[in-house]
């Protein structure tokens, strides 16, 4: 049981922390699917900064340096120059593909994967009082430090959108953009801060597949993990808390195919099927509460 | 002004979706000496193209055979290029594209590439064709396929994992089911019971070939339960097995390359497929002029198929029990690989 729940943090963690980038944009009123290519930008020069300068933490800055300027000239093309968000998102996880392979073909040789020696993943953290409750001890500490401050992201976004003036206007540009520029919200700035903010959000998950979760680049790495943030973000109606939840449940989902495929005489390719069979039965789940009780401000536009 | 700014951003789109596919890049045109050059035309370096459908970067098979065009072009003086058709629509148009340059032999990889091989190959009689890991006879002169016996190595890596496992446990982590993997998982599971008729076998199947990430979850919570051996037929998600295995002090037996600089502590052996061997024995036929058509096998027996040991385990290993028993181990598994290759122990391929 305790090997479930640490399975379903460790896979829930980098949805997590894409999921919250997701979610700031959706916020935003941004639809925003670039998610998977800035993650795996993120996953590309975190180990990329450790293979230059030696020490995994600066590996993560590195990563977010690089990411959020690629989220910065996401958000340029889209709101400055009104692109079409979908062909530009798919634009940059094609370029975020390209990009980090032909890099590491070009630093690292045509070896193609990196797992160098000089490549340091980020240390796991034992937090001394927590670990030692007993029966809940072992699911809260020892993990690397990325998923203690996705933790920490979550209750930080619940604040900056519920509790601060900031979060409100956000939201606002997102409800309704015309009433918040008639507020004299800067409509524009915020969106291209908010996706700004998703990049550093993408770095984090990105750095920590492939410094936390495992000490290694291979190409294309996050293997669909952003498009999973996304759905995510839809199925979390872009609130943290549920965005926690759901992204729990995406890791919870996948930890379980692979134990139950230790049972018994289930065929694999049934098993494999359940990530996708609970997405949907809660989607549906979620669509039904929605019905019930229907928030003002969709009305509103 | 404002659709001055919209072409820009379409501009600005175009490029960078351009960019996107640099990584890829497509056959090159013969460079410099064009016409093209055929193996009779004398003093020009003969052409061989090695198209890959999986990406380079695995440590594996695909790194394998790229080293091996490598080590042609330094011995043979050859031109090469290596492609990447990772999509299964490129596969025909590249191998086209790359015998009507002039290549003198395109070789192709893996068991999907077979529509696009029998296609190709007999619209251009005059290039080799090589088709490494298939079992497919195409009846064409100027074809050969080469087919691996992986499951000959996988009985070998059942009885030394069932040798070394103290529980008893053995795990499988596969990438997908198709025939070959499904004759390695019962080869293995033969080769464990071998040795130690109550082994079990688990397999597992990570529904993907490059998800190191996957891997290494899918291990741990092997690991966890009390397996101590997982052998791994996965590709690069066989990289977190590797670091699964390193971080909970077990053991480890990859496919196709040699692991063990990774966790020389863990990594117990690897398959080793002869498929460097195999595109370099192709082409130095093509240079003496001996190649023949038809299905060539890779098996013990000729040495395309074999174990790569971890040399340095006993130096790296923590478990002392483990290391009083490593000579006595390697000593039987060296034993058994006489066996299959000499034929008094034949390995089934069973696919069911």
């Amino acid at each position: 049981m305790v090997d479930l729940l640490t399975g379903t943090i460790r896979t829930a963690t980098p949805i997590l922390l894409a999921a919250l980038g997701g979610l700031i944009c959706e916020r935003a009123g941004i639809f925003n699917i670039a998610l998977e290519g800035l993650m795996l930008f993120g996953a590309f020069f975190g180990i990329f900064g450790v293979y230059l300068l030696g020490n995994p933490w600066l590996g993560v800055g590195m990563a977010i340096l690089i990411t959020t300027l690629l989220a910065f000239l996401f958000a340029v093309l889209i709101v400055r120059f009104h692109s079409d968000p979908t062909i530009t998102a798919l634009g940059v996880n094609m370029l975020a593909e390209g990009i980090t392979t032909f890099s590491m073909k070009f630093v690292f040789g045509d070896q193609g994967s990196i797992h160098a020696a000089q490549v340091v993943g980020l240390p796991k953290v034992r937090i001394p009082l927590l670990e030692d409750i007993p029966g809940i001890g072992p699911v809260l500490s020892g993990y690397t430090p990325m998923v203690y401050i996705s933790w920490i992201l979550v209750a930080a976004c619940a604040f900056l959108l519920y509790r601060t003036s900031v979060g409100v206007n956000l939201r606002m540009v997102g409800e309704n953009p015309k009433a918040a520029a008639t507020a004299g919200i800067p409509v524009t700035r915020y969106q291209v801060v908010a996706i700004t903010v998703s990049g550093v959000f993408c770095a984090l998950a990105g750095a920590h597949l492939s410094m936390g979760y495992v000490t290694m680049f291979t190409e294309n790495m996050t293997a669909g993990r952003g498009f999973i943030a996304y759905t995510a973000v839809v199925f979390g109606k872009a609130d943290p808390l549920m965005v926690l939840l759901a992204s729990l449940i995406f890791g919870a989902a996948e930890t379980f195919s692979y134990r139950a495929q230790q049972f018994g005489n289930i065929p694999s390719s049934i098993v494999m099927m359940m990530p996708y069979v609970i997405t949907i039965i809660a989607l549906l789940v979620r669509r039904a509460d929605t019905k019930k009780k229907r928030r003002p401000a969709c009305r509103a536009a | 002004m404002k659709r001055t700014a919209q072409k820009f951003a379409a501009l600005a789109l175009a490029l960078t979706l351009a960019l996107g596919l640099l990584s890829g890049c497509g056959p090159d045109a013969p460079s410099g000496s064009s016409p093209a050059q055929s193996p009779d035309a004398g003093g020009g370096a003969l052409k061989v193209a090695l198209v890959l459908t999986q990406s380079l970067g695995d440590s594996g098979p695909a790194d394998d055979m790229n080293n091996a065009m490598k080590r042609a072009v330094e011995d043979f003086g050859i031109e090469s290029t290596t492609y990447e058709a990772l999509q299964p629509e490129q596969y025909e148009e590249s191998l086209r594209n790359f015998a009507q340059n002039g290549c003198d032999m395109v070789v192709a990889s893996f068991p999907g590439m077979t529509e696009a091989v029998r296609k190709v190959a007999a619209d251009f009689p005059d290039v080799k064709f090589v088709h490494i890991y298939s079992a497919e006879d195409y009846g064409l002169d100027n074809v050969v396929s080469v087919d691996f016996a992986c499951w000959e190595a996988n009985y070998v890596c059942g009885v030394a994992a069932a040798l070394v496992s103290e529980s008893g446990q053995i795990g499988h982590i596969i990438g997908g089911e198709d025939n070959t993997i499904r004759a390695n998982y019962h080869a293995l599971v033969e080769g464990a019971q071998s040795v130690n008729s109550a082994a079990a076998v688990e397999q597992i199947n990570a529904g993907t070939f490059d998800d190191p990430a996957k891997g290494k979850e899918i291990a741990l919570s092997l690991y966890g339960k009390g397996v101590d051996v997982i052998i791994g037929d996965a590709g690069k998600v066989t990289l977190g097995i590797i670091e699964a295995a390193k971080e909970t002090g077990n053991y480890i037996i990859g496919d196709a390359s040699d692991h063990s600089s990774l966790a020389p502590g863990n990594v117990l052996m690897d398959t080793a497929l002869g498929f460097g061997a195999a595109v370099y024995d192709q082409i130095s036929k093509l240079v003496d002029g001996t190649f023949s058509a038809g299905v060539g096998a890779a098996n013990y027996a000729n040495g395309g198929i074999a174990t790569t040991k971890n040399t340095s385990l006993a130096e790296n290993c923590t478990d002392e029990a483990l290391k009083g028993r490593l000579d006595e181990i390697w000593d039987k598994v060296a034993e058994i690989e006489g066996q299959i290759a000499d034929g008094t122990l034949v390995v089934e391929k069973v696919t069911q």
